[in-house]
């Protein structure tokens, strides 16, 4: 086959963008909770909830992204407030929210003894939080990419990028005493007297020390390899080679590297910890999987790897334990250092970063949220589930995963497929001390690269059902729907009547509700939307399962509970949408959707509707998926 | 433009409510709708890294504070998120990932695809910021920091490469 240029470009063009498309871009971290101009702007800058960001982001998405008149108010509908903890349910009790900064999240972070030092390079801002009050008590303006801070010598050290320095930082006045310049984003590396930059400088990738007191630089050590994150042991210190499966000690009293280890994925954090040196390790790929990997410093190797969620961010030890956020699942887990596992996993979401501990707790700086959180290793966190299958399993031509744990007479299915797994998680955690749980991810989910992949309604059900058979689970089933994957288990359980007890929507759309949707909108609003779903893979999937739903009827007397968010204000709504809806408008699509809830509940003669105080939680599902179990 | 809590003279806490300010309107709404088409593009050029989103508010982080004195604050934003993720890549090392295996790669797209991935990450950037964003050759020649010729000799050995896949 001979192809002429044009055509070649033709092909590139397709496979840029359906490769640009296959993963649901997820919402823009909120812009600050302290946008005011106008009563109308303060919804629109809020992410929706994590619970509504699934399959269904694309609708959502859209509508910030194209102006969406119609869809952007029933995206508000469905989505109206910033989530928050207290959104994932009430349970991580052990956890302080400590409000600041205020746009894209927050990232350094070093605490000492009589405070905690966060960075937030958005804001330019560097604060000081009393760690006696949970209060911020200081912010310094410091512009230009600053990331980490430690303090040594009495000083504050920043290292920042763009311009690629590290800088001193008087605590007290906030003013800048020092810089050194450095030819890549430098890394600092402290034991609380001694401070070690790692960084390229004259094309060499050098660890240099520097005195604390002048600021001055006293030797420099070749490092033969990526600078990355580092960590101090005495004498030693170890760097993980960025870019590289390796990480390197360097012997700081002769001035040279002393060891390189293989660690078998892409190193990160390091830190030091009951005499071992623990090392987070990621693995590219779909999966991201994520492992702290033990290293003896005596002998150099590696002598235990601890798999602990995905995509780990950083490290932080404490006595006889290791703390990692797992950046991706939006959890922390600990890992207790004298048996190397993992002894929890507690869902945080907002993707965490920084972890450090000091004055008893253990602080995390979260990359989507403008808070800090402060969490009390005395008291129990919320665990997540610890699975008995997790496994990815091959139906059709993809992919799906599974993860079940607990046990039961009733096993609990839901569907998982968003990207910050925060508030599912808590689902899953509870009700696996209760009954059976098993989290399914269709294909498309369980393999981002699989995204075109997706089947509508009745082969996820038929997808699924292999899945649950190819792992032996053989029900009675509960299955739980929320929002477009409400289509998905709705043709589960028609098709599978024999093996399902209950049926939950929560927030489930309607077989019908593009359908009608439509009649409500103003001519402007209904072009975009139909230009929106022309432009989407994903609608096609939409209509073909609403179809596929549609043709179901009923579902006699199964058990089913229909549970939605209280109508949020149409005022608001209204005055949300851009172009403006009329109030009239958004106020018939609020009725809308409790008329499709009502008819909803009516598929079932055995069927009970709920509508939440305000949005659905965590607490409510396991709530009403209990009363299913029987 | 910016709330600060701070202590009053008594210790007691205070919000210095005559502190807070607005975003610029023009900034907030190219962040809503430039947010989800630059993480895109951020993906294509890094190659689905899972930074591509932190590298795009980064981007927009250089964008937000000088939106009153940049000319084209789209040019601008997307020079910052090039930048971003050339800088990103240098600072890794850059692991090509392997074409699929078995059971897709008898789908072209897939092969394609992963091809487009293995590109040398100056050529796949070429590729992405012409057929992708359809800038002309002398944008992306800013962008990448190189001659117009240059650019063109990027494309054509993309192609040529590409090709290969296409009609293997």
């Amino acid at each position: 086959m001979k192809l002429s240029d044009e055509e070649v470009i033709d092909r590139i063009r397709e496979a840029l963008s359906s490769w640009a498309d296959e993963e649901p871009v997820p919402e823009e971290p909120v812009l600050t909770a302290r946008v005011q101009r106008t009563p109308m702007t303060l919804v629109e800058l809020s992410p929706p909830t994590p619970m509504h960001r699934r399959r269904s982001a694309w609708l959502v998405a859209a509508a910030a992204a194209v102006v969406l008149v119609g869809m952007a108010a029933i995206a508000v509908i469905w989505s109206d407030k910033p989530a928050t903890v207290a959104d994932i349910g009430s349970a991580p009790s052990g956890i302080t929210e400590i409000p600041i900064g205020y746009s894209f999240g927050v990232r350094g972070l070093d605490v000492t003894e009589d405070a905690v030092w966060v960075t937030s390079q958005f804001d330019e801002e560097l604060y000081r939080v009393d760690p006696t009050t949970d209060r911020v008590v200081d912010t310094f303006s410091i512009p230009d990419h600053i990331e980490g801070v430690r303090e040594v010598g009495g000083w504050l050290w920043l290292s920042r990028y763009e311009p690629n320095e590290v800088i001193r930082v008087d605590p007290a006045t906030g003013a800048l005493t020092d810089r050194l310049g450095f030819d890549s984003q430098p890394n600092l590396a402290s034991d609380g007297e001694r401070l070690w930059v790692i960084a390229e400088r004259g094309g060499e990738s050098q660890v240099v020390e520097i005195d604390p007191g002048t600021a001055a630089e006293v030797g420099e050590i070749p490092l033969g390899a990526r600078p990355g994150f580092a960590t101090i042991d005495g004498d030693s210190l170890w760097v993980a080679n960025m870019g590289s499966t390796t990480v390197s000690r360097v012997d700081l009293a002769e001035g040279r590297v002393a060891a390189v280890i293989d660690v078998g994925g892409e190193p990160r954090s390091v830190v030091v910890a009951a005499g071992s040196i623990w090392v987070a390790v990621n693995r590219t790929g779909t999966e991201q999987t994520g492992s702290v990997v033990r290293i003896d410093p005596t002998t150099a190797e590696v002598t235990a790897t601890v798999v602990t969620g995905r995509w780990i961010h950083s490290l932080a030890a404490g006595d006889d334990a290791v703390w990692a956020t797992n950046f991706l699942d939006g959890t922390i887990s600990l890992i207790d250092t004298r048996s190397a596992r993992v002894v929890a996993t507690s869902p945080i979401g907002n993707r965490p970063g920084g972890v450090a501990i000091g004055r008893g707790s253990v602080w995390i700086t979260p990359h989507r949220r403008n808070v800090l959180l402060r969490i009390d290793p005395t008291k129990p966190l919320e665990a997540a589930a610890v699975p008995d299958v997790a496994r990815r399993i091959d139906v059709r031509m993809g992919t799906t995963y599974v993860r079940c744990s607990g046990s039961g007479r009733v096993t609990v299915v839901l569907e998982r497929n968003s990207d910050d797994g925060a508030p599912w998680a808590v689902v899953e955690a509870r009700l696996s001390r209760i009954t059976r749980v098993c989290a399914y991810e269709p294909v498309g989910i369980a393999d981002p690269a699989e995204a075109g992949l997706a089947g509508p309604a009745a082969t996820v059900a038929d997808d699924l059902a292999e899945t649950l058979d190819t792992i032996g689970e053989r029900g009675p089933f509960v299955v739980i729907g929320e929002w477009t994957g409400g289509l998905d288990a709705q043709m589960f359980a028609a098709t599978h009547r024999d093996e399902v007890v209950g049926l939950v929507l929560v927030n489930g759309m309607s077989s019908d509700y593009l359908e009608r949707v439509r009649l409500l909108l103003p001519t402007d609003a209904l072009e975009q939307m139909d230009q929106t779903l022309r432009d989407q893979p994903e609608a096609k999937r939409l209509y073909e399962s609403s179809t596929q739903v549609a043709a179901i009827g009923g579902f006699g007397d199964l058990p089913l509970v229909v549970l939605g968010d209280a109508s949020p204000d149409p005022v608001i709504t209204a005055a949300n949408s851009d172009p403006l809806l009329t109030v009239a408008e958004s106020e018939a699509i609020s009725q809308l959707l409790e008329v499709l809830r009502r008819e909803q509940a009516a598929l079932s003669t055995s069927s009970r509707l709920i509508i939440a105080a305000g949005q659905v939680t965590p607490a409510d599902i396991v709530d009403v998926t209990m009363s299913l179990l029987g | 433009m910016k709330m600060r809590t701070m202590a009053d003279k008594d210790g007691a806490w205070v919000e210095q409510s005559e502190a807070v300010g607005i975003w610029p309107q023009g900034f907030v709404d190219m962040y809503r709708f430039r947010w989800a088409p630059m993480v895109r593009l951020a993906r294509l050029l890094t190659g689905t890294d899972p930074a591509a989103e932190e590298l795009v508010q980064d981007a927009f982080l250089r964008v937000g504070p000088r939106w009153d004195v940049i000319e084209n604050p789209v040019s601008y934003l997307r020079a910052a998120v090039v930048n971003g993720c050339r800088n990103h890549q240098r600072r890794r090392k850059i692991e090509r990932r392997e074409i699929p295996a078995a059971g897709v790669a008898d789908d072209d797209r897939f092969e394609l695809r992963g091809a487009l991935e293995a590109l040398p990450v100056r050529q796949r950037s070429a590729v992405v910021l012409r057929y992708y964003e359809d800038l002309p050759e002398a944008e992306i020649a800013e962008l990448l920091d190189c001659s117009v010729p240059a650019v063109k000799s990027l494309l054509h050995r993309a192609v040529q490469d590409l090709r290969k896949v296409i009609e293997r």
